[in-house]
């Protein structure tokens, strides 16, 4: 027990580290979960299109969604969507976005 | 400081390294799992290390807890800090198309840069204790 008493206050303070920080997170006001895909812009969708089932990102609401893009105004980077989507290309502007510059 | 008080801080630390970043992970499993595949991998393994990392970050956890076991977990949170470590250099050295999103867990506020500092710290770290246990282990010999 002795021999281990360093390890278990490491195990300790990890395990309360990640509970402050899930009590933090869930401790702000929460607005609805949507499901997030990745939007993809080329010649034949210049508007903006979700490929793919593989181009979902994330399930959560937008203030707590580390967007993959620079923040910007132009571009939808995430569309945002109350259920999964089930057909593909989705041209689809979904229910809220997390822009990016171009 | 009595060495088997320095290799049970060093174990300590990577105890505390793999342990928030597999709680971290597995609280929020779907950031996870979206974070995993805009990284430069093929859909299939990022989708193999989506379900074997968290819980080969646990194991790694569990083996330098016990002392029985602390060479073990040495040898593989080494093993790991390299795997790491080496995809965060490739990714700064321009191996990959493109750089991916510096969006892994708990480090994410580090950026690729800091990324690489922090693994060379804990791989070092690793280095050292597999040294310090090898050298014990060799002292004991010696006296026997």
């Amino acid at each position: 027990m002795k021999k281990s008493i360093i390890p278990m206050l490491a195990v300790i303070i990890a395990v309360g580290a990640s509970a402050f920080t899930t009590v933090k997170n869930l401790n702000h006001k929460k607005t609805a979960d949507l499901y997030w895909y990745e939007v993809t812009y080329d010649a034949s969708h210049p508007a903006g299109t979700i490929a793919s089932s593989s181009d979902f990102y994330t399930q959560s609401e937008k203030s707590q969604v580390n967007s993959p893009c620079d923040a910007g105004t132009v571009k939808d980077c995430l569309r945002g969507f109350t259920s999964a989507l089930t057909s593909y290309p989705n041209n689809a502007a979904g229910t809220d976005q997390i822009k990016k510059p171009n | 400081m009595k060495t088997s008080t320095q290799i049970q801080l060093i174990a300590s630390a990577l105890i505390l390294l793999f342990l928030i970043t597999a709680i971290s992970k597995l609280t929020d499993f779907g950031l996870f799992k979206g974070q995993m595949y805009k990284q430069t991998l093929p859909h299939e393994f990022a989708t193999f290390l989506i379900w074997t990392l968290p819980c080969i970050e646990l194991l790694v956890s569990g083996l330098l807890f016990f002392e029985r076991t602390r060479w073990y977990g040495l040898l593989a949170s080494a093993f790991l800090m390299v795997l790491f470590t080496g995809y965060v250099a490739l990714v700064l050295f321009g191996f990959f198309s493109h750089v991916p999103c510096a969006c892994g867990g708990v480090i994410k506020e580090l950026g690729w840069k800091m990324h690489l500092v922090f693994n060379i710290f804990f791989l070092l770290l690793s280095f050292l204790g597999i040294y310090m246990v090898h050298r014990g282990r060799r002292i004991v010999g010696k006296q026997l």
